[in-house]
């Protein structure tokens, strides 16, 4: 049973919609049973509704409209150079005038506060902007996962896939499951088996994953539910970038290439000129290991 | 073209499209202003300095993607860059040790009320308690409660806006939602609805599903032994 700290500890992702859903499920479970962890959801879930009824509906005033609407007027879009953050260092309040246009030139001498924004960067407010971007360059190179959610829409769209439970074309053994794929795809789609014998293959449905045809093959892995995509080999330029980004490690003799994505662990293995993509609700390690071990059926 | 008296300049056009966008947003950027300045004229010169930094930058924002997050990206950085340096004498006294908003802010009944979304008898103390409480937070926490409840942006948008990972905004937030309930609660602790403890630093303390997982399956392995 999940623990009430866990709840306690996620009751903003809960309350905001962003659990994936097996983790959903098991939340719910536990506030079935957890008079404590319902209240405590029911008071965020309350807080933030209250919050947003008593600030979401400040109406900006019609003289504020007018101001921007005749500042609009006088203002020129930005040359090509420009960055629209600030720069992050300008020690010198001249040397950054000399690299902004001066403000009469702009029209905005009017309003004292745009040539203050414009010609005198603070250095110690730019330097908080600058450690804000520092600070996620290190939390990429610390958690490359979170990277990835943008970087590669491929590992995201296995996940997506996975967490969607669409439902299952075909369900038995092995054998079953193979000829359902006959004719079906343009190569062969066999499921794998995996050396850990508390896996079941359940089912299986067609697929995709971008805009590559696949097989999906559902498994029960120890009571967790794991999707497997089995699709062609991207072309040689598409294949490179899905391993540019993905994180590399050795099982045995074996290379397996992985992303982390919305909190899923996505191993990537070739079998056969064929690529396999593993996800589900284990640990990193598990989900490596299960998809090192995995062998297609014979 | 340029013959032609009725077409106008291409800049006009811009110019025309930005503000038909932008101005649908108004109303948020100067709620969102409001709060981070709380001062009106200052929010007033927020949110002209952000409108026109974001016109004068359009072309940077993708077409198809959230034009309000944008903004109001724009109006954030805005913020940091200007706004925190003039008043930093008022962000000295307003981090987190500053002082609950007062002893029993909300009365049991108010409390109930949240519990109760079609609750309306209380609805105008309740705003009043929620801004000064909100107030009384940090600026950085201040803003995961504006851009997570009122402007209901995604964890996704906020990360994008804040500039950081995910898993900081969802430390940021829990304990930003923490604070705010508990300025609202006097006897929130005592009932044992508020955690005691207040999680560590972000970074230390970046909610991750899959520690959470592993820690599950050693549970799991540890039981069936």
């Amino acid at each position: 049973m999940i623990s009430c700290r866990v709840v306690s500890t996620h009751v903003d992702a809960l309350v905001d919609g962003e659990l994936d859903t097996p983790t959903q499920v098991e939340f719910d479970s536990h506030l079935a049973v957890c008079a404590r962890c319902r209240e405590e959801a029911a008071l965020t879930r309350g807080v933030k509704a209250a919050t947003r009824r008593a600030l979401g509906d400040v109406r900006a005033p019609d003289a504020l409209r007018q101001r921007l609407l005749a500042a609009l007027e006088a203002t020129p879009v930005a040359s090509p150079t420009e960055r629209l953050e600030e720069p992050p260092a300008a020690p010198d309040p001249e040397e950054s005038a000399a690299l902004a246009p001066r403000a009469d030139e702009r029209s905005v001498a009017r309003r004292p506060y745009v040539v203050a924004a414009r010609l005198m960067v603070p250095a110690a407010a730019a330097a908080v902007v600058f450690a804000a971007f520092a600070a996620q360059e290190s939390d990429d190179i610390r958690r490359p996962s979170e990277a990835a959610v943008q970087a590669l829409p491929f590992f995201e769209d296995v996940v997506r896939r996975h967490a969607n439970e669409h439902p299952m074309e075909v369900r038995g053994s092995e054998g079953e499951v193979s000829q359902f794929f006959r004719g079906r795809l343009g190569f062969q789609a066999r499921p794998v088996v995996f050396r850990s014998p508390n896996t079941e293959l359940v089912g299986a449905r067609l697929s995709n994953v971008r805009e590559q045809d696949a097989a999906a093959f559902y498994y029960d892995v120890d009571g967790h539910r794991v999707t497997v995509f089995v699709f062609e080999r991207p072309s040689e330029t598409r294949g490179a970038g899905l391993r540019s980004g993905a994180e590399h490690t050795h099982v045995g003799d074996q290379d397996v290439y992985y992303r982390r994505v919305h909190g899923y662990t996505v191993p990537v293995v070739e079998r056969g000129g064929l690529t396999y993509a593993f996800t589900g609700d284990l640990d990193t390690q598990s989900m490596i290991q299960l998809a090192a071990s995995a062998q297609p059926a014979n | 073209m340029n013959a032609d008296p009725t077409l106008k300049p291409a800049d006009a056009l811009l110019r025309e499209q930005f503000a038909a966008e932008a101005l649908t947003h108004l109303d948020s950027l100067y709620g969102a202003a409001l709060r981070l300045t709380r001062s009106q004229a200052d929010a007033d010169d927020l949110v002209q300095d952000a409108f026109l930094k974001a016109y004068r930058f359009f072309d940077r924002f993708e077409p198809g993607t959230n034009m309000r997050a944008w903004l109001l990206r724009v109006l954030t950085n805005t913020f940091i860059n200007k706004y925190r340096r003039t008043h930093r004498e008022r962000s000295l006294i307003d981090g987190d040790d500053a002082a609950p908003v007062g002893d029993g802010v909300m009365s049991r009944a108010a409390m109930r009320a949240l519990y109760d979304p079609d609750g309306d008898a209380l609805r105008p103390i309740i705003a009043k308690e929620i801004e000064a409480a909100l107030d009384a937070l940090s600026e950085e926490h201040r803003l995961m409660i504006l851009l997570a409840d009122v402007e209901e942006l995604s964890y996704k948008e906020i990360a994008e806006i804040v500039g950081c990972p995910i898993g900081t905004v969802m430390s940021r937030l829990h304990r930003a939602r923490r604070q705010l309930q508990a300025r609202l609660m006097d006897h929130a602790a005592e009932w044992g609805i508020v955690p005691k403890e207040a999680p560590d630093a972000d970074g230390a303390d970046a909610i991750d599903l899959d520690a959470y997982r592993q820690s599950r399956e050693a549970r799991r392995k540890e039981a069936a032994r």
